[in-house]
């Protein structure tokens, strides 16, 4: 058989219960479903049936990189990690899409992926290096933070060594712990931290140093540095480079001239010799959007614009910060959740409100009913949104203290917990009031990441295409916005008429209408969010960065455009098979989106759970949002797809059509559908 | 040590990398691999980058610096190394290099800025790619420049 290029070829098997290593070959699924995402939901829809539970050891963990991952682009160190959740209710396919440098090392290993499933006896770590694999004591490392693991492991095998690691918040089953991937990152959807340590698996760790082949390197390197232009400069160069490396001013004694981050207290200190801070990149990527610090005390860490920017006093300020100065606690906040192993997402959506539109979170909503006070949780209530509190809280959370036991349930399940044990009627009431108000008033709820985090440039405006994207999957595509805009760069001002005629053309050309990003209107979005739904399977299957593409625009051309095609030119150079985009998006996108689709119907979803998050969300948005206008524009979605109207369920021509033959019959064979 | 006689040309330029710029992404790893390799290999790459992620993700690039007068070719029993006409860079004649590895262990530098490649069985080192640097070409931080020696 002719041999593959980009793929490393091999995907290991772990049985923890058994501690039996076994090792299959990618191609059974490549290039078919390509790597990452697809190639995941391949092997969950093989292996994972609807009866399993997520923290059950039937439950399994799998990690797959793509053909793209280790060569050259942004975000190229990414992989996927799919399973089944823990968070949402009842526990469903999930995946996340973690990057850094974990998954070029486990290629450099000699391993395109890793299926992990079993229970090990007691805590243990996988130790893999140039294709051998031990599974490896972990009693001394079980209960550390992930520091301190980390650090402990690098000691062991060297500095290179890069590590997939739980803290103590995955070990205690929260199910909202993520994986910690490389210091900077995590698997943070879908509460995977918690699938880990339900296996009593602490860690992994990976060095590697072998060869990944590819077609045709030099037109990798060709691609990498034309598309690189698209969306950066170098220092120095008489354009500015792009929106992150403009923040970089602030500690390289670069001309300063962001007064976002220029104002902020890091800076003063920075600039005092207290603290180091530095911008980080994951593996081959030109954008580089990771930043660490390390202060005179210790505090020390990494993270991406939301575990670092985002939390200042009391709420969110992303893109808002001029008003506010980003000081130690914001950072002290994202570096305690990367510790702690918690989702950073998850625990900001919970204390800190993302707008003053949204009133209030609802430890804010328990505190003010009373429901909530110091004797009661432990928690200093007076002082919430303090450093303070967050750290006792995230504390009570990873290690199920107190009242962090049923916190670490999420924050529908504990909502739900307070009603049912509610000792007076009274506080039945004002607890069912605020269950109400902020999660979903029945049950299943799907959604679990950005519950409660309506996003855009202000929470009371209207959203069509997020509408039907969230209501659609279990994860919104954090892309949606982005193909409308520019993603992090702004456009050059005094532009603003090309720009607009460029959106109209763009919605013109891709989904036969020009107010396709109108989101005043539900024109067009049916097109709209099927293609973004497709392109983030694309991205994530190869895998390369959601947040730095598609670059339909570019802010370094004259005409502004930029180029969609790079995934398609990246997967061509490196496998050797020659795929245009359109064709990458008909053979990845669209078989992967009805894959994950026939997943989630054998697992129960319906059209009937097809719905935009919460009441919560739908009050917000309930003067614009016409209910009968919507399920309209839903029956159109579904038609499209080609998936029955009245149950959301794929039909079988559309698989078949598909070349999913196989997952039609097992779901004809099931009774779901005909 | 070896007799550097005029008619040896001084190199023209080496690699450096600024520190505060390099986000240690290894793009410039990857280059080099493909464009002297053919394949993805840090490992077999003529710059390596090591990054101290709790240090406030310090960087440190190991290059070759193209020294003066170099060990590694007084080390090299087979004159395989020797000086680019062109470019003044030290490089190595994989035709004539026998895999000993003596320049490795001469080069004065830690780690060493020459490697071996165990499956073509030749030390490889920084050529300066002729004069055209690959990896300060796709250096998207402009962290890495190549720095003129002489004019």
């Amino acid at each position: 058989m002719r041999r593959q290029f980009g793929w490393v070829g091999k995907i290991l098997r772990i049985d923890l219960t058994k501690g039996q290593v076994d090792v299959e070959r990618t191609d059974r699924y490549a290039p078919r479903f390509i790597g990452g995402r697809a190639m995941g939901a391949r092997i969950y829809w093989e292996e994972i049936g609807p009866e399993v539970g997520a923290l059950d050891p039937e439950n399994k963990i799998i990690i797959m990189t793509g053909p793209a991952t280790g060569a050259l682009g942004p975000g190229v160190g990414r992989f996927s990690i799919i399973s089944k959740s823990p968070d949402p209710n009842p526990n469903c396919f999930f995946y996340s899409d973690p990057s850094g440098h974990f998954g070029p090392e486990l290629k450099f290993a000699g391993y395109d992926g890793l299926i992990i499933e079993g229970k090990a006896s007691r805590p243990v770590y996988l130790w893999i290096n140039d294709g051998k694999v031990e599974i490896v004591d972990a009693h001394r490392l079980w209960g550390t933070n992930t520091r301190v693991a980390r650090t402990e492991l690098k000691r062991l095998y060297g500095n290179s060594t890069k590590a997939m690691i739980i803290g103590p918040a995955g070990e205690h089953l929260c199910r909202e712990a993520v994986i910690s991937t490389d210091l900077a990152s995590a698997a943070g959807e879908g509460g995977f931290g918690a699938v880990m340590g339900s296996k009593n698996l602490k860690a992994i760790a990976v060095r590697g140093t072998g060869s990944i082949g590819v077609a045709r390197p030099g037109e990798i390197i060709d691609v990498y540095n034309r598309f690189s232009r698209l969306i950066t400069r170098k220092w120095g160069e008489s354009e500015p480079p792009n929106l992150w490396k403009s923040m970089q001013h602030y500690t390289q004694s670069r001309p300063v001239s962001v007064p976002y981050v220029d104002d902020s207290e890091v800076a003063e200190e920075v600039a005092r010799g207290g603290a180091e801070k530095r911008w980080g990149a994951c593996f081959g990527c030109p954008v580089g959007c990771l930043q660490a610090h390390r202060f005179k005390d210790g505090l020390s860490g990494a993270g991406q614009c939301n575990e670092i920017m985002n939390v200042v006093e009391d709420e969110w300020i992303f893109h808002k910060g001029q008003k506010k100065k980003i000081g130690k606690d914001s950072i002290e906040f994202g570096i305690l959740c990367q510790e702690f192993g918690l989702s950073v997402t998850q625990v900001m959506g919970h204390l800190f409100p993302r707008h003053k539109l949204h009133g209030s979170t609802w430890p804010r909503l328990l505190i003010d009913a009373g429901l909530w006070t110091e004797e009661n949780t432990g928690l200093p209530v007076d002082k919430m949104g303090s450093s303070e509190f967050f750290r006792e809280y995230m504390r009570k959370v990873a290690y199920r203290e107190g009242i962090g036991d049923q916190l670490a349930e999420g924050q529908t399940r504990y909502l739900k917990s307070l009603v049912d044990n509610a000792r007076t009627d009274e506080e039945r009431q004002k607890a069912r009031d605020i269950y109400e108000e902020v999660t979903q008033k029945s049950e299943p709820s799907y959604s679990v990441h950005w519950q409660n985090v309506p996003r855009g440039e202000s929470a009371g405006s209207p959203r069509w295409s997020w509408l039907l994207s969230i209501s659609s999957n279990v994860r919104r595509e954090n892309i949606t916005e982005q193909l409308a805009t520019n993603n992090m760069d702004p456009f050059p001002k005094g532009r603003e008429k090309d720009i607009a005629q460029l959106r109209r053309d763009l919605g013109r050309d891709l989904f036969g209408s020009e107010r396709a990003f109108d989101e005043s209107t539900p024109e067009g979005k049916v097109g709209w969010v099927m293609y973004m739904q497709h392109k983030s399977l694309e991205t994530d299957s190869l895998p390369i960065c959601r947040y730095a593409l598609p670059r339909h625009f570019s802010v370094y051309t004259p005409d502004l455009m930029g180029d969609y095609t790079y995934p398609a030119q990246l997967f061509s150079a490196v496998t050797g098979i020659d795929r245009t985009e359109e064709e990458m998006f008909e053979q990845v996108g669209e078989r992967g989106f009805n894959l994950e689709r026939a997943i989630l119907t054998r697992e129960g979803r319906r059209r009937e759970h097809d719905v935009a998050w919460n009441d919560y969300y739908m009050k917000l948005f309930s003067s614009w949002v016409d209910r009968n206008l919507l399920n309209k524009v839903m029956d159109d979605y579904y038609r499209a797809r080609g998936w029955d109207v009245k149950t959301g369920i794929p039909t079988q021509d559309k698989l078949k059509q598909l070349d999913l033959g196989d997952v039609a019959e097992e779901l004809k064979g099931r009774g779901i559908s005909g | 040590m070896v007799k550097m006689s005029d008619s040896v040309v001084a190199s023209r330029g080496k690699i450096v990398c600024d520190a505060n710029l390099c986000t240690g992404c290894r793009a410039c790893e990857v280059v080099c691999s493909l464009h002297h390799e053919g394949v993805i290999n840090p490992e077999l790459s003529r710059i390596s980058i090591t990054t101290w992620e709790y240090e406030a993700w310090r960087t440190e690039a190991y290059v070759c610096k193209q020294c003066e007068a170099a060990n590694c070719m007084a080390a090299c029993p087979t004159e395989a190394i020797h000086v680019d006409a062109q470019t003044g860079a030290i490089v190595i004649d994989e035709s004539k290099c026998n895999g000993c590895q003596e320049c490795i262990i001469a080069c004065p530098s830690s780690p060493s800025r020459i490697r071996y490649n165990d499956s073509r069985m030749v030390c490889v080192k920084c050529d300066l790619c002729g004069g055209e640097p690959q990896c300060v070409i796709s250096c998207q931080q402009g962290a890495l420049t190549y720095e003129r020696m002489r004019a």
